[in-house]
């Protein structure tokens, strides 16, 4: 009677906290989702090539991925001053000038996100002390600034391609 | 004392009795970083931070976007003599040497067949045979270069199983029929992966759980497969090395072999035709039954030209049978190290008539 009674208090605590944790995600009202999908070149009826994203099945080194990042706002409210950071998969490259993102200011980083810049204030520096132009594959972090407003309802969507290595 | 020289047109590797070969400057083998491994997965997480009516929200995460590395099936075969490797006509088990890498990402077997005179047959090209004392051996006693010691291969049963980024070396053995000299003969050798339906499918093509760990198995650019053509070059140099037993002393000085008998062995080198064998080592390895005799290697310089340093090197020829000694750096080009009669002779010109001899008793 005692396990019991010891069962059902824990079965509550424990779908009590799911709630709570579940209401806490269901409360705030910006949503963001991340997908990965590769590009298949699809030849249609008409004989013409066209290329078609799918779920990223039989992904090989070498395969580029696009991933990609959608917000949403869901509350009543409008949201300020999104900022959304993506560091770069593992096992994966940044493939040159493929960020995306209406609206948005894009900064990489290349010291795993401590600081942030263009890509052209970007610098490695070379073990003999000499700097130079980092180069995209050495990125490790990518930062969105959304320079508007996300009003109540609506969303955007940020992104960008990786090779794997 | 060794030679170790890259090798030269008219290099050659001799198998005829004794261990005998030219000592060529190992191949650097160079890998790249490796891919990422098949199954890895890959995982992206984006943060989104925000303001409402100016206040700081906390940033939220985004549930993981996933994906899986799928293993790339992709065999690369090189064939790794700098030159056509030259061969007497006749003779006998000459060595062809290729690296077969796996340049996919999973561990791999791959099956291996050579194909001797692959056709099209470029005229005036001879066919050569298979080794008379096996076809293909694997690289297996970590002495660089083809010995008997190495492992013949055996399809089916001992396949090279290659991890990602890793290599093996393979030695294709030929006899060389009697034709025309400066001749090529020609032999491809080709690699093939084991995994059902791979080999010469469409690179791009996938095969659901037939991955390393059971990820799709993804055909890459040489579908599967790779293959690689060597070749041989008969020049009019003919190169003969025989061993024999010269006499046999027992402990009652009689000539049965037994415990205590004292074998006298002869090398015997004889050049013949045209051309120079380049970097000529003679190596053999005593039996483990037998105990060398310290100093006891002579060398009779018979007949021949020769250069690059070596026992018969700036010397009067004919130079009767010579003692020598064992120490690897006197200068006298002849050692005995790990249980080995190492000679070299340098560049040897045709004809040419060395004697070696050396004694051990039998344990």
């Amino acid at each position: 009677m005692r396990i019991s009674r010891f069962l059902l208090a824990t079965t509550l605590l424990a779908l009590l906290g799911s709630f709570t944790s579940a209401a806490h995600a269901a409360d705030a009202p910006i949503k963001i989702t991340s997908i990965a999908q590769i590009e298949v070149e699809v030849i249609g009826k008409d004989g013409k090539k066209t290329l078609k994203r799918t779920p990223p099945e039989k992904a090989i080194p070498g395969t580029e991925v696009i991933y990609t990042n959608t917000f949403e706002n869901t509350g009543k409210k409008p949201a300020d001053n999104i900022v959304i950071n993506n560091p770069i998969p593992n096992e994966s490259e940044y493939v040159a000038g493929s960020a995306f993102g209406k609206d948005c200011e894009i900064l990489f980083s290349v010291d795993g996100g401590k600081k942030f810049g263009h890509a052209e204030e970007l610098k490695i520096k070379e073990a003999d002390g000499k700097e130079r132009t980092a180069l995209a594959r050495e990125y490790t972090n990518i930062r969105w600034n959304y320079k508007v407003q996300l009003g109540a309802g609506k969303s955007g969507e940020v992104g960008f391609r990786a090779t794997i290595k | 004392m060794r030679f170790y020289g890259l090798p030269k047109s008219d290099s050659r590797t001799y198998l005829l009795g004794v261990w005998v070969f030219l000592l060529l400057l190992a191949p650097q083998i160079g890998w790249t970083a490796g891919l990422t491994p098949a199954g890895t997965t890959i995982s992206n997480v984006a943060t989104v931070n925000y303001t409402l009516a100016s206040l700081v929200q906390p940033p939220l995460i985004s549930a993981p976007a996933l994906v899986t590395v799928d293993e790339l099936i992709q065999p690369v075969l090189t064939w790794q003599d700098a030159a056509p490797v030259s061969v007497g006509t006749p003779s006998t088990n000459d060595v062809l040497q290729f690296l077969l890498t796996n340049a996919g990402n999973g561990q791999e077997a791959f099956s291996l067949a050579r194909t001797n005179g692959p056709l099209p047959l470029p005229a005036g090209n001879y066919t050569p045979l298979n080794g008379s004392i096996g076809s293909i051996y694997l690289e297996s006693n970590g002495t660089p270069g083809f010995q008997p010691t190495d492992t013949a291969y055996v399809s089916g049963s001992n396949d090279p199983n290659l991890a990602p980024n890793s290599g093996q070396i393979i030695y294709v053995i030929s006899d060389t029929p009697v034709v025309a000299n400066n001749i090529h003969g020609e032999v491809k050798l080709d690699a093939a992966s084991l995994t059902p339906g791979v080999a010469g499918a469409v690179p791009g093509t996938s095969f659901a759980g037939l991955g390393q760990g059971g990820v799709f198995a993804v055909v890459g650019a040489g579908g599967g497969r790779s293959g690689v053509t060597g070749s041989y070059i008969t020049s009019g140099l003919g190169v003969v090395v025989t061993k024999t037993i010269v006499s046999v002393l027992d402990p009652n000085n009689g000539p049965v072999v037994m415990p205590g008998s004292v074998m006298t062995y002869q090398i015997s080198v004889a050049l013949s035709g045209t051309g120079t064998a380049t970097n000529l080592v003679i190596n053999d390895p005593l039996p483990a039954e037998t105990t060398y005799l310290p100093n006891s290697i002579t060398v009779a310089c018979n007949s021949g030209t020769y250069t690059g340093g070596g026992a018969c090197s700036g010397i009067p020829i004919p130079k009767p049978a010579t003692s020598k000694t064992d120490t690897n750096a006197d200068g006298d080009f002849v050692d005995f190290t790990a249980n080995t009669v190492n000679v070299s002779l340098g560049n040897v010109a045709s004809p040419a008539n060395i004697v070696i001899q050396f004694r051990a008793t039998i344990n």
